[in-house]
């Protein structure tokens, strides 16, 4: 085989693929990283709608006085976890610019990027459904058509220790199972990028 | 870079693109796709570029990263017809017009793994071995022993392609 020759009839075929005239013109959708990125802006957007839907429950889940500002006050900290989340979400759509790296090096990156992003969802999601679970338990609490005098002692956790231990094990429990659920949702989302991957990496 | 300037320093080096996409994509509407998504890297990766290293250096860069992990249309293949136009010009009798050798090439080349893929471009293209490790992150001397396997198996690749003839 005569590469030169090669070389020369590569040179000499038809060229049926302009330039475009604009970089506006240029449509970007088949990128491995693109859809990524997609997917990511796609969990941003779930997790901006639960923050509104979390702080506008109070306006169709009537709540005692009491419980109401122990809602929002837990109803915070959920808030400021998922923000946290976000701005990692955010940081990594904006750093999936690694093209002009070594082949290698930026199919490393890549991996390490999605990897990261399983890794840090199941472990943030762990914190988010603990943290859900105190405003959840305000909602059933305070709703409750009993007299707010009744309620008190559930929302200032002057409960016997037995029933304080059973709540907490209930929310290590709900968070770990809900980390678990996502994990997987976020492994079967990423796990046929990262095959190819890791396919290609084996390559080198 | 400004817009244009960046478009006319495509024009110039617009073979590479094609050579690129060629190489990695053998339906023709995968082939612009990946044409597509190659100069949107460029233009996303252009901040990056360093004046001291030569344009057409880092496009290559750019291109083969891109192609690497472009995602090809499934469904789209396999192309029948287009699959069996290219696989009776491949298995079409060794014949030393380029045009034919290109053929066969091509028909060859879709059976190499994607590293190889980028290697055996490289060295057509006439890198160095230095040149194409840095491309490609690897050491120079996996360059040498893995350049010499793809040319074998595509020499084998062909030599089969005869064959079944």
């Amino acid at each position: 085989m005569n590469f030169d020759d090669i070389k020369k009839a590569m040179e000499d075929e038809p060229n049926d693929l302009p330039v475009p005239l604009s970089v506006k013109d240029i449509k970007s959708s088949h990128s491995l990283m693109k859809k990524i990125k997609n997917r990511l802006i796609i969990e941003i957007l779930i997790s901006l709608l639960l923050i509104v839907v979390l702080m506008i429950n109070p306006s169709w889940n009537k709540m005692h006085e009491t419980a109401q500002s122990l809602y929002y006050l837990t109803v915070f900290n959920v808030v400021m976890v998922i923000l946290g989340f976000i701005l990692f979400q955010l940081k990594t759509i904006n750093d999936f610019k690694v093209y002009d790296l070594t082949s290698r090096q930026s199919i490393e990156m890549f991996i390490i990027k999605i990897k990261s992003v399983i890794e840090v969802g199941k472990y943030f999601s762990f914190g988010i459904f603990a943290a859900l679970c105190l405003p959840v338990f305000i909602i059933y609490v305070g709703s409750v058509h009993v007299p707010e005098s009744h309620i008190q002692k559930y929302l200032h956790l002057n409960i016997p220790w037995w029933q304080m231990a059973l709540f907490i094990a209930g929310v290590i429990l709900i968070a770990f199972l809900g980390s678990v659920y996502n994990w997987k949702i976020l492994q079967k989302m990423y796990s046929k990028q990262l095959q190819n991957l890791e396919k290609i990496i084996k390559q080198f | 870079m400004t817009e244009t300037e960046f478009l006319d320093k495509l024009e110039q080096h617009k073979g590479i693109l094609l050579k690129v996409s060629r190489i990695y994509c053998d339906h023709p509407e995968d082939r612009k796709d990946l044409f597509q998504e190659i100069i949107c890297q460029l233009w996303r990766s252009l901040k990056t570029f360093q004046q001291y290293s030569a344009f057409s250096t880092w496009m290559y860069r750019v291109a083969i990263n891109t192609a690497l992990v472009f995602h090809k249309h499934d469904k789209r293949r396999p192309d029948k017809q287009a699959l069996l136009d290219h696989d009776g010009h491949a298995k079409a009798a060794y014949d030393d017009k380029p045009e034919q050798q290109l053929r066969q090439f091509y028909g060859a080349v879709k059976h190499l793994n994607e590293v190889e893929k980028a290697l055996i471009l490289l060295y057509i293209e006439g890198l160095s071995g230095e040149e194409i490790a840095d491309t490609l992150g690897i050491s120079a001397n996996n360059v040498r022993v893995k350049t010499n396997r793809t040319k074998a198996k595509l020499q084998n690749l062909i030599e089969a392609q005869n064959n079944e003839l």
